[in-house]
């Protein structure tokens, strides 16, 4: 046999017993000379014994009623496979089936593995902004891309808090602060404007019409006037209440007054304490119009300050408080909404001294306003939880495949099993999250944790109890494809080299199923060491228990390129009870098969970059990928409640398990409800991206687009649940009878039922209507309403065929004429159930 | 010491070189080489290789670029693609090019049937309207084929009330007889891979004249003074009394007449689908690997629906697994014989997760003793004993074997594709509508639960059971 100076990647021989030659580290062989056996019941030990193999396990079969004699059993380590294989399959009649073992690995520990460790997103991550230089910096959508959901609602006041790198310069005046509202409203710190303030909203009822009004300033101002105008209709103003005391009660014709003087009491019932706002109070003789335009206020103080009510807004509508506070390296400033309604915001603008060095943080009640600044944190769209990493939240990867808006309706409400190298159970984000499982290495039940495993000290560096404090932090590289973050005082303390290579991965992995279908339960199964090896039988079992312990999903973020049908008849025992199988397509940048890639039940995830071209490491090709997800510097979580970004096909496949998870939370198949399955997950994501670059047309359906995914479930077969809206149908017959939806029905001589239920799917409507009698009845009528929405109906069809081709306005027709093809295509025969189908202009709307 | 019936099952190491190098040709061995069309003439200039045919020189798809390669004689083809696979990284697949075999064609005590049913058959000789021709002219057809006990078993008539089967049925198998009266004006898009013939693949081609004069006929065979005459052990054919004197039975290839036999029993249950041959067996029932891989692209690119495949192979070949991929994501939906080696093991492509593995049974549901069966090999099982269906020269015969079985299961698929218009849509969900639909079956006994799949066919049901959708 000739050598070569160089091994290239030896991509293990097709046929797995063939085996000759250098083999690559993802197909090593396990230490031990194994093999997995399957017989007849019974028959295992009699077969060991005669050929010298010892039975070290057998899978478990908790419920598969035929029974599933497959074992584990080794053999002298002298024995050659092929022989070994070659006398049980000749002379052992109930050996069903015999295979090597080897090992599987993690893509991104092959050593053949093409992925680069890229830093420069992570840090980008962490520090996207390094601060805003002086003197100015503008906050929109960029920064924080659910900026307009933070509102201030009317009436309230809201804390805008900026912190610099250095010690704030106590000068007012140097700042600028400006904040734009929808609608045009804008609120600018000036402290020299709008110092009292009457807000939008008037509240009109009875005799009285009432408005607040504000001090903005930090002293005391005191009323010294009031001018009002009112509809005629109001008949006399009659009396003048600040705060509930009453300060002027004579009377004063229609349809405008002044009052400067003749004040009742004190003066000090016409004052308003700084940062107060008390109601002025009007009451009429009759009762008050309603027409907010209809009124005019202005007010002016003693302190020389005016304010008018503008129903129509005016400049004080939003208010920057004249009174900033100053304290070290952070200046407050609060915002008042005045206006008639809650206000959104679009953009803030800032300016300040040059002295006070970078702008480095800025809050919103205590919310940031910058998505990849230092310490931030956010929460879920729907703010089910909150102190999330914004980094991991919004990262690109979830923003290319549209996850929150998949998520409006669906959470992933489902389990997810996960084949790696176990979990962290105590990571704040998982920890809600994670169900027992099973170490299939140390054959333990339980949670298995990757902090067992590697030693003491590294793990007290990790562990915290609540997320890592991002301030200051750095990134660590820890293998070829993945960096930690982690502070300054982890990173001096931590020695990366004493944890091993694999350690994190399955961490890793169950954070990018989190971020999909945060409410999924993610079930930790151990088959895989810290060396990144998993042995084949540790997988199948995994499989296996995984299914009969109620996954809807198995994540497999590995490979193997020798074909095993021990693992093919596990994938197949998965889809066959509606589990789907989600595999990595693996690292080698080749077009190869990989398992359990590569089966045609199991789908395969090929790797894509930030902008949907193909990952050059990833493999490719139609007959391996079904859909490509993001696998490059994704941010994701990390063993002791820290974040990492990671890349590789092993952290694209968890996004689409993510994905069936949604599929199966609320849209299982019809027959079985919360099944996720192979068909069902293929065919949603088949409404997917095309993926650029040298992948194109060679990466399954293209690269997932969540959104569209759960659309496509939605209009298609796969629902359940009833069209939204109104509908009513009759069909009559020529015979003399009629069916009806709703039911109950009405007819005689003849009986046609219809449904009781409705089915859609897209743009259709489907009802199904039995001929109860004993002759032939012909359909010649059709009076139907349906939703407005729907918009018109085109077509009718009766069991696949067209009868009626024609644009009807909603919401009702009637059709008794026109049908078209031969009227045989109308006829039901005697207990025949025949589907009515309606087509309409617009999707048909639907209801969960 | 192997015990003879165990003979053709040994695929071991040895075995499988073993059965290759006595079908071998004279050079040496041959190979499924996976290269770039840039790559392909290095890569055997290099390693000693012949190039001898190419999966599909007009495609230009990377996914096709799979080359029949030859070693020279007497080299070790566990070295050369040892060899090969570590010195070309741009090769990225090699297998050995092995023989897949029509399962009947194996030794099988259990296979060994009588004549007793045909001869039952027989004594009815009326014939009925079936399956119409295309110029809407009533066919009439022996009773005996039509109202067989099996398509009354699993109810095939009733669910033609409805839908009878307008799709395309590609069979890849030893031909079909394109003069059959009632299969060949069904014949479309016919290849002949054995012979590399387009537009023809006809069964005739593996007979000696003499006996295609005797066998052909241009009529439907007169059943007085027809005899039935036992063939080999799984199919016995309807002869008159001249040709039984005048054909030498030992001369008739073992696997003569298999393809017809099977497209029959799919137009029993589709007699409005086109049936397309593609010849890949040979008389012996033997096919080259490349052959079936070469087929099954040639059925998706030319409008097949659906595939019935009654062979089997023992060994797993990625690329027979490529290809049946490439049928499912196109919305082809793949129908494999169990094999007949009576055991609970997997064969290819039956085994496959996207390709419905049919069983065989009796007629009284229990499963046919020469079935290999087990719920990872089986999706569901059809009758396979007995089974009267058409044979080249327009005569009749009965036939017993998984083969037998998955043609019903094809035909079914047809039905489907009709009915549902699956065939308008894109995709693998055409797998889980058919696999869906046919779950609505009857149990079968003999056999633990989910041993053969879903259970035996009911071909009304499965229909009413896709209507529901």
């Amino acid at each position: 046999m000739t050598t070569y100076s160089k091994l290239t990647p030896a991509l293990i021989l097709t046929l797995g017993w063939l085996s000759a030659g250098p083999l690559p580290a993802s197909d090593a062989k396990p230490a031990t000379n194994d093999f997995i056996l399957r017989t007849a019941a019974g028959e295992a030990a009699g077969i060991a014994a005669r050929n010298g193999l010892t039975i070290i396990s057998q899978v478990d079969t908790p419920t598969d009623p035929e029974g599933r004699s497959v074992y584990l059993v080794r053999a002298a380590a002298s024995t050659p496979p092929e022989v070994v294989i070659g006398d049980v399959e000749a002379l052992e009649p109930t050996a069903v089936g015999i295979e090597e073992v080897f090992l599987a690995s993690l893509p991104e520990l092959d050593q053949s593995s093409v992925v680069i460790l890229d830093t420069t997103a992570a840090e980008s991550a962490l520090g996207a902004i390094d601060g805003f230089a002086p003197p100015a910096a503008t906050v929109d959508a960029t920064w924080n891309s659910h900026l307009h959901d933070r509102e201030i609602e009317i009436g309230h006041t809201a804390t805008l808090e900026l912190e610099f790198e250095n010690v704030a310069d106590t000068s007012t005046s140097s700042y600028g602060v400006q904040v734009e509202f929808g609608g045009g409203v804008v609120a600018t710190y000036d402290p020299s404007s709008c110092a009292a303030v009457v807000e939008q909203y008037v509240d009109i009822g009875g005799q009285e019409a009432k408005w607040y009004v504000a001090n903005t300033t930090n002293a005391t101002i005191t009323l010294s006037s009031i001018s009002v105008g009112w509809p005629a209709a109001n008949g006399d103003l009659i009396e003048i209440k600040l705060g509930g005391a009453k300060i002027y009660d004579q009377v004063l014709p229609p349809s405008t007054a002044t009052v400067d003087s003749g004040w009742l009491a004190a003066v000090d019932k016409r004052e308003i304490d700084p940062g107060q706002a008390l109601e002025l109070r009007l009451k009429w003789q009759n009762g008050a119009g309603v027409d907010a335009a209809a009124y005019t206020l202005d007010v002016a103080t003693v302190e020389g300050h005016s304010a008018q009510f503008d129903s129509a807004g005016g400049p004080c509508a939003g208010h920057v408080d004249g009174q900033m506070q100053i304290s070290g390296s952070e200046v407050r400033f609060e915002v008042t909404n005045y206006a008639a309604s809650d206000l959104a915001i679009d953009r803030i603008f800032f300016t300040w001294p040059a002295e006070n060095g970078k702008l480095i943080a800025a809050r919103l009640d205590d919310k940031s306003l910058l998505d990849d600044a230092y310490e931030e944190f956010g929460e879920y769209p729907d703010g089910s939880r909150r102190d999330i990493w914004t980094g991991y939240l919004n990262q690109s990867a979830a923003q290319l495949l549209e996850v929150d808006e998949a998520q409006e309706d669906f959470r992933g409400e489902a389990t997810v099993a996960i084949i790696d190298t176990g979990i962290d159970p105590n990571h704040e984000l998982l920890a809600d999250v994670v169900v027992p499982g099973y170490d299939f290495i140390n054959d333990v039940a339980g949670i298995p944790s990757e902090m067992a495993g590697i030693d003491q000290s590294s793990v007290v560096i990790l562990d915290q109890s609540s997320v890592v404090i991002l301030d200051g932090s750095g990134v660590v590289p820890l293998s070829q494809s993945s960096v930690v973050i982690l502070d300054e005082a982890q990173e001096t303390a931590l020695d990366t080299s004493t944890l091993p290579d694999g350690f994190g991965h399955g961490t890793m992995v169950a954070g990018i199923v989190h971020r999909v279908a945060p409410e999924a339960k993610l079930m930790p199964l151990r088959a895989f060491d810290g060396n990144g090896d998993g042995h084949l039988y540790d997988i199948i079992e995994a499989i296996y228990y995984a299914v009969d312990h109620g996954a809807n999903v198995i994540n497999m973020s590995f490979s193997m390129e020798t074909f095993s049908s021990e693992l093919m008849r596990a994938i197949n025992y998965a889809a066959r009870n509606g589990v789907a199988c989600v595999a990595a397509a693996g690292n080698l940048g080749e077009e190869i098969q990989v398992f359990p890639a590569a089966l045609g039940n199991t789908i395969g995830v090929a790797s894509v970059d930030e902008s949907g071209a193909l990952s050059s490491f990833s493999n490719w090709g139609s007959d391996l990928v079904t859909i490509s997800a993001p696998g490059q510097s994704v941010l994701t979580t990390f063993p002791g409640g820290g974040w990492a970004v990671a890349s590789g096909t092993s952290f694209a496949a968890p996004w689409i398990s993510g994905a069936a998870a949604l599929f199966a939370d609320k849209l299982g198949t019809k027959h079985a409800p919360g099944k996720a399955d192979y068909y069902l997950s293929s065919t949603a994501l088949s409404a997917a991206e095309p993926v650029v670059g040298s992948g194109q047309g060679k990466s399954g359906h293209g690269r997932a687009n969540l959104r569209k995914a759960i659309e496509r479930i939605r209009s298609g077969k796969y629902s359940d649940d009833q069209p939204l809206g109104v509908y009513s149908l009759a069909a009559s017959f020529a015979e003399g009878c009629t069916a009806n939806y709703p039911p109950p029905e009405v007819g005689s001589g003849c009986t046609a039922l219809g449904a009781g239920q409705l089915a859609f799917a897209g743009k259709r409507v489907r009802w199904r209507v039995t001929n109860d009698s004993e002759l032939d009845i012909t359909l010649d009528g059709l009076t139907l309403t349906w939703p407005t929405e729907n918009g018109l109906l085109k077509k009718v069809s009766v069991d696949g065929q067209r009868v009626l081709d024609a644009d009807l306005p909603q919401p009702t027709a009637a059709i008794i004429s026109g049908w078209l093809g031969a009227v045989d295509d109308r006829i039901f025969a005697p207990h025949e159930t025949l589907v009515i189908e309606l087509e309409f202009a617009h999707e048909v709307l639907w209801t969960y | 010491m192997w015990p003879c019936e165990h003979l053709p099952k040994a695929y071991v190491l040895a075995g499988a070189l073993l059965a290759l190098t006595t079908a071998a040709h004279a050079t040496g061995d041959r190979f499924l080489l996976r290269a770039p069309a840039s790559e392909i003439a290095g890569i055997v200039a290099t390693h000693g290789l012949t190039i001898i045919d190419q999966v599909d020189p007009s495609a230009d798809a990377l996914d096709r670029l799979v080359y029949l390669v030859e070693a020279a004689s007497g080299v070790d083809p566990a070295q050369v693609i040892a060899d090969v696979l570590a010195m070309e990284p741009e090769a990225t697949g090699m297998e050995l090019a092995t023989v897949a075999s029509v399962p009947e064609s194996f030794v099988n005590p259990n296979l060994n049937q009588g004549t007793a049913a045909l001869e039952a058959a027989m004594l009815d000789d009326s014939e009925v309207v079936f399956g119409e021709n295309p110029d809407s002219s009533d066919r009439h057809v022996w009773n005996g084929y039509v109202d067989q006990p099996a398509a009354a078993l699993i109810n095939v008539t009733a669910a033609h009330s409805s839908h009878q089967g307008d799709a395309t049925v590609a069979i890849i198998d030893t031909g079909i007889d394109p003069n059959h009266p009632l299969l060949g004006d069904r014949i479309v898009a016919a290849y002949d891979f054995v012979n590399e013939v387009a537009g023809s693949a006809s069964e005739w081609t593996d007979l000696d004249q003499s006996s295609v004069v005797i066998l052909d006929q241009s009529s439907v065979v007169i059943l007085d003074q027809s005899s039935v005459v036992i063939l080999d052990q799984s199919s016995v054919v309807i002869l008159d009394d001249l040709q039984i004197a005048s054909l030498d039975l030992e001369t008739l290839p073992p696997a003569f007449g298999h393809g017809t036999m099977v497209a029959g029993v799919v137009h029993r249950v589709a007699p409005e689908a086109k049936l397309m041959p593609l010849k890949a067996f040979d008389g012996n029932g033997d096919a080259d690997l490349f052959d079936i891989v070469r087929a099954i692209y040639y059925a998706v690119d030319n409008g097949a629906n659906v595939i019935n495949m009654s062979f089997s192979v023992k060994g797993f070949s990625p690329e027979l697994m490529r290809a049946v991929n490439y049928a499912a994501r196109k919305g082809v939906i793949c129908v494999a014989a169990a094999g007949n080696e009576g055991e609970e093991t997997l064969v290819y492509p039956a085994a496959f997760g996207n390709t419905i593995g049919v069983a065989s049974t009796a007629l009284n549901d229990l499963i046919s003793p020469f079935s290999n069966y087990g719920s990872d090999l089986i999706t569901v099982a059809a009758p396979g004993e007995d089974i009267i269906t058409t044979y080249p020269g327009g005569g009749w015969a009965q036939a017993t074997g998984t083969s037998f079985s998955a043609p019903w299961i094809t035909g079914t698929v047809a039905l489907f594709a009709d009915k549902n218009g699956t065939k308008h849509l894109p995709g693998e969900s055409d797998y889980y509508l058919a696999t869906d639909a046919l779950s609505h079956d009857m149990p079968v006994h003999g056999l633990g639960a989910h041993r053969a799949g879903y259970g035996r066919i009911d071909v009304d049901g499965a229909l009413s059971e896709l209507e529901k959708d």
